[in-house]
């Protein structure tokens, strides 16, 4: 029998599982009945299969920390993370009206960048981010969509509020950890699944192919999509290949593509194939080396001038690392309400911005109890969380702020919700956060595949895959079970 | 396709037909050494022999230790060094396999990164304390059913065909270099059993021999016979099959230079027969298959696999200073 | 003025290249003080040739050879109408509050900060104050800055090449026209004036000047009421009808006249013509 009443031992933290010392919330009663009759040996077991399954089918990434790259996978945690119906519609308009307003935002800031000249966001704050593509200047790019894909970080602090931590439209990764984990779920414990009616996810690359298609120049009748990885050292490349193989579309590198004439083709084994939308997992800088930077090999020459004359569409744009530069994350509620004329439906963390004199001053003397960030950094790297620093850990990020004050923000530290998680065989509360993915084709679409990450260490709150997080199924109940 | 997926598909299954059969080698030279060849002078030459295969060189040209058995064993299964080695050749699939990770089936996936970490998982220490050859039968039997799941799930699309082309060239140039360790058309039977149970060919040849204990029968068996999976003859028109389906052009037409060289190998195998092969000599003829294999290789590279320079990133244009 | 100008590149390789993409800016720009009558872009081997204008309004051309070639010749020819209205003005009394409250000076931002080849760093602003006093008439110390430059540097070629600093041209006191506009607009920029690099030709007709044989390049000044002012310090004038002007940019990154990627063997070499002639008043 499986002891589910240990609780978090920090207070003030919001309990995902429990809605008092003794009584599962609605969502979770089901749940805790069937756990209630699971061994714990079964469950353990259980995992310890999964995991070697994972292995054995290369669902791993690579950590680069170490000192040679290492294949390893994301460890899987077994106790589903339940939402509501409604619940979730809540979260997936939040997400879509954020995108929405982050996509407004590019097509605003590289073009008459209305926000900057009324004054709503410091010209100067867009202007000194490395991730501002001056490139995209003036720029159209096709139908307007800039942010395809997105992966938008939620976590709900110590009242429940859901709130956005972080913004990625980049080149968010996380979706194939989503469809790995219900798919080794349902193999391994479908008694979990007794009672539940909730919705598969199995759907998202038909729906992630469909927003590609979308964002085809206007005469591809048939479009013919690409996904551009940079080949197999790369740490998410089983997603790529996942994906690519789930869509049925090439997985190429830049060395398969040429440019002839202002269009983008691939070589193959019956000569060139035209591309008409190249679904990319390469940053910016590697695209192509003409304009971009000149010693890559992961890119194609002529690519940016094929991209500007709207002869293949890319997903994400170019330039689209300045929506989610955490300087101008403070400024995401006042885009919804200057584009979209608004409310925004979900709350910021409050965030301190360190080129602003007197929040600097308060930042740094207050570290021990805020989390600071690098501005364009990701990952949980670059990163200091007060309460978990050293004195010297402290006095070094001291030093980089007054050094750089534009590349930081700081924000309190949230007490991340929590969970039950399995740890050394018993259930153990464990924090979590969500990410939900947005695809933006004609209109935004929230597929109710999210990834919930889980700090397997106690009392941790970081998440990330390189640094001892691991990942949950993430449940999203259906319109008809009657829980919703 | 892609033509690196082409190229990766042609490699994957080269590398696995290759560990398979060095796995054979092995596994017959080894249970061998503790009856047949136990102590006797042909014990030391016939470890030479399955490291000439195993390691694509000359059997006089193979240097061997104290202890033939161990010595052959970690250079053809374990030595990184080697590239025909079973690590190094399985390792080489699976670096392949990752880059056709999507257009792969899973299950030939996941069969190839299980060999791969079974081999892996592996020493020359833990297999001699076990049974080495119970290794080598399971890295043979895996080999085989990455076979057969390929052929059992794969769209027979271009990258089906270019698996085909990489077994049966694998195939057929080891078979010959198995032929080319035989001394001579009058070596003892015991030589031409050993050549048989290397291509695993013992069974298939004694249902279809007319005379007991022929060097000759068996010889032609091994290269001419039309039927048996693994002859010289059987592999070239496998690979010619392969050739016409890939480029759409009909049998017997002769579109690229891939095509004429398959043919070519054809004709060689197809109207000829063991008179012809015991007039010529063996090993005239079988150096004379393995130059036509070798060139068809060729021919299929730069027909299919066209070489881009990419490891180096493209070279900058000097730029004109204003004066 | 009317120019026809031809400016002929080849580049030629030791051993065949391919897959070669090129960017120009070659072609002279149409504005109020010079409009562009006919310009043609020539490439051998032959390739189609595309056309954009980037985000300076520079008209830009590119075009990618596939095929295997050993040499690359691009010719661009042009004829173009200067207005004698340039550099008529000698701009004056333009202060720092002024610069500030004109509405374009915000959006200038990137004319004021450093850039990749125009550093602004403590050699520059030690410059700067040697040549005028600060919080003084914002033009008269671009015009003195660019005079500075013209007596105290040495235009010797051979001394620098396109990756050249401003705090090396600063050390060494030599360079060609582009070290110098480089020099001018990192002066510019130090004390807050939105500066940026032009990319054209100059005319040498009855008086000889320096940097007619190849492409020129001089600095540019937002100096309000007067907009953009043009200063050469290669040959210490305002820019007036006698210049030609192709691209504006931050730095020369941003404009320089060819620039391209191909694959094959390193050390291919580069010959440049430029000819610049009075055509015939019609």
């Amino acid at each position: 029998m499986l002891d589910l009443a240990q609780r978090p031992d920090v207070g003030d933290v919001f309990d995902e599982f429990f809605a008092d010392a003794t009584t599962p919330r609605p969502n979770y009663v089901r749940l805790a009945q069937t756990l209630a009759a699971v061994e714990p040996d079964a469950l353990v077991s259980g995992v310890r299969a999964i995991n070697a399954a994972l292995l054995r089918r290369g669902v791993t990434f690579t950590v680069y920390a170490e000192s040679t790259g290492t294949e390893r996978i994301f460890p899987f945690d077994p106790i589903p993370r339940i939402f509501s119906h409604a619940e979730w519609q809540r979260i997936a308009k939040g997400v879509e009206q954020r995108v929405r307003a982050l996509n407004a935002f590019l097509c605003d800031v590289y073009h008459e960048a209305r926000i900057l000249r009324e004054g709503r966001i410091p010209r100067e704050l867009v202007y000194s981010s490395d991730l501002f593509a001056r490139e995209m200047l003036g720029v159209r790019v096709l139908h307007d969509v800039y942010i395809h894909v997105s992966g938008i970080d939620l976590i709900r602090d110590e009242t429940g509020t859901a709130r956005v931590l972080e913004d990625n439209v980049r080149t968010p990764s996380g979706i194939s950890y989503v469809l790995e984990n219900r798919d080794v779920l349902k193999r391994t414990f479908p008694q979990l699944f007794d009672g539940y009616h909730i919705e598969p996810v199995d759907d998202y690359p038909l729906r992630l192919l469909r927003t590609l298609r979308e964002a085809a120049p206007a005469g591809a009748r048939e479009p013919n999509v690409i996904v551009l990885t940079p080949g197999i050292y790369n740490s998410a490349y089983y997603e790529h290949a996942m994906l690519a193989r789930s869509m049925g579309v090439p997985l190429a590198e830049g060395r398969d593509l040429i440019v002839v004439d202002n269009l983008v083709y691939l070589r193959t084994t019956r000569g060139l194939q035209r591309v008409d939308v190249v679904y990319r997992r390469i940053d910016d800088d590697f695209l192509d080396p003409l304009y971009f930077r000149g010693d890559s090999t992961l890119g194609v020459a002529g690519f940016m001038n094929a991209y500007r004359a709207g002869n293949v569409g890319l997903a994400n744009a170019i330039g689209t690392g300045i929506a989610d530069d955490k300087a101008l994350y403070r400024f995401v509620p006042e885009m919804i309400r200057f584009y979209l004329r608004e409310e925004p439906l979900l709350d910021n963390v409050e965030t301190l911005d360190c080129s602003d004199p007197a929040s600097r001053r308060h930042v740094i003397d207050n570290l021990e109890r805020l989390v600071v960030k690098r501005t364009n950094g990701s990952g949980g790297f670059g990163m200091l969380i007060g309460p978990a620093s050293t004195a010297t850990q402290r006095a070094e990020f001291a030093r980089l702020i007054d050094a750089d004050p534009r590349s930081y923000i700081a924000q309190p530290v949230i007490q991340l919700s929590s969970h039950p998680t399995l740890a050394d065989g018993v259930l153990a509360p464990r924090r979590i956060d969500l990410r939900p993915f947005a695809l933006y084709g004609k209109t935004v679409d929230v597929p109710p595949a999210a990834l919930t990450r889980v700090a397997l260490r106690e009392g941790s709150l970081v998440v990330n895959s390189s640094q001892g997080g691991g990942s949950k199924d993430t449940w999203v109940l259906a319109a008809q079970d009657n829980r919703a | 396709m892609l033509s690196r997926h082409a190229e990766a598909f042609f490699w994957l299954s080269r590398n696995v037909e290759r560990a398979e059969t060095v796995a054979r080698v092995l596994d017959v030279t080894y249970t061998r050494s503790m009856d047949q060849y136990a102590g006797g002078t042909w014990a030391e030459r016939s470890w030479r022999t399955a490291i000439a295969i195993a390691t694509f060189t000359h059997p006089a040209a193979v240097r061997l230790g104290t202890r033939a058995a161990t010595d052959a064993l970690a250079r053809c299964v374990f030595d990184a060094e080697n590239p025909s080695s079973i690590v190094s050749c399985i390792g080489t699939a699976r670096g392949n396999a990752i880059g056709l990770r999507s257009e792969l089936s899973t299950e030939v996936w996941e069969h190839i990164n299980e060999l791969y970490l079974d081999v892996r998982a592996e020493s020359a220490d833990s297999i001699r304390e076990g049974s080495p050859s119970r290794f080598l039968r399971r890295v043979r039997d895996r080999c085989q059913a990455i076979a057969g799941v390929s052929a059992a799930t794969l769209l027979r699309e271009d990258g089906w065909y270019f698996m085909q082309l990489g077994r049966f060239l694998e195939r057929g140039s080891l078979e010959a270099r198995i032929l080319s360790t035989a001394e001579s058309l009058d070596d003892p039977w015991p030589e031409w059993q050993r050549m048989l149970e290397m291509s695993s060919a013992s069974f298939p040849f004694a249902q279809a021999a007319t005379h007991l204990q022929s060097a000759r029968d068996a010889t032609a068996f091994l290269v001419f016979n039309a039927t048996f999976p693994r002859s010289l003859a059987f592999c070239a028109n496998e690979v010619e099959a392969a050739l016409h389906r890939i480029s759409g052009s009909p049998g017997g037409s002769y579109g690229d230079d891939a095509e004429k060289q398959a043919g070519r190998l054809c004709a060689s195998l197809n109207f000829a027969n063991a008179d012809d092969l015991v007039a010529e000599g063996l090993h005239p003829f079988v150096r004379r298959i393995l130059t036509t294999i070798e060139s068809l290789i060729a021919a299929i590279q730069s027909v299919y696999f066209p070489r881009v320079p990419v490891v180096a990133p493209a070279l900058l244009h000097s730029d004109a200073l204003a004066g | 003025m009317e120019y026809t100008i031809d400016h002929e590149t080849v580049y030629r390789y030791p051993r065949a290249v391919t897959e070669s993409y090129t960017v120009v800016h070659l072609q002279p720009r149409t504005n109020l003080q010079q409009y562009c009558t006919r310009y043609a872009l020539d490439v051998r081997p032959g390739a189609r040739v595309f056309s954009y204008v980037d985000r300076f309004g520079n008209d830009v051309q590119h075009f990618g050879i596939v095929p295997e070639h050993d040499e690359l010749h691009i010719v661009a020819s042009s004829h173009v109408v200067t207005l004698p209205t340039r550099g008529g003005t000698i701009p004056q009394g333009v202060d720092a509050a002024r610069l500030d409250a004109d509405p374009h000076t915000v959006e200038l931002r990137d004319f004021r900060r450093p850039t990749p080849y125009v550093s602004v760093g403590p050699t520059v602003v030690a410059l700067a104050d040697a040549i005028a006093p600060r919080d003084g008439d914002l033009a008269a110390f671009f015009l003195a800055a660019g005079a500075f430059v013209y007596r105290n540097f040495e235009y010797r070629s051979g001394t620098t090449d396109v990756r050249t600093t401003v705090d090396e041209v600063i050390a060494a006191r030599t360079g060609v026209c582009q070290d110098f506009a480089h020099v001018l607009i990192a002066l510019a920029r130090s004390r807050g004036i939105p500066a940026r690099y032009a990319s054209g030709y100059i005319f040498s007709g009855a008086t000889p000047a320096l940097g007619a044989d190849a492409s020129h390049a001089w600095a540019e000044a937002f100096l309000p009421p007067y907009g953009w002012v043009g200063f050469d310090p290669t040959n210490e004038r305002i820019v007036d009808d006698a210049f030609v002007l192709v691209a504006v940019g931050r730095d020369y990154g941003d404009v320089s006249p060819t620039r391209g990627l191909y694959r094959g063997p390193e050390f291919g070499s580069l010959s440049v013509a430029v000819a610049v002639g009075a055509a015939e008043e019609q």
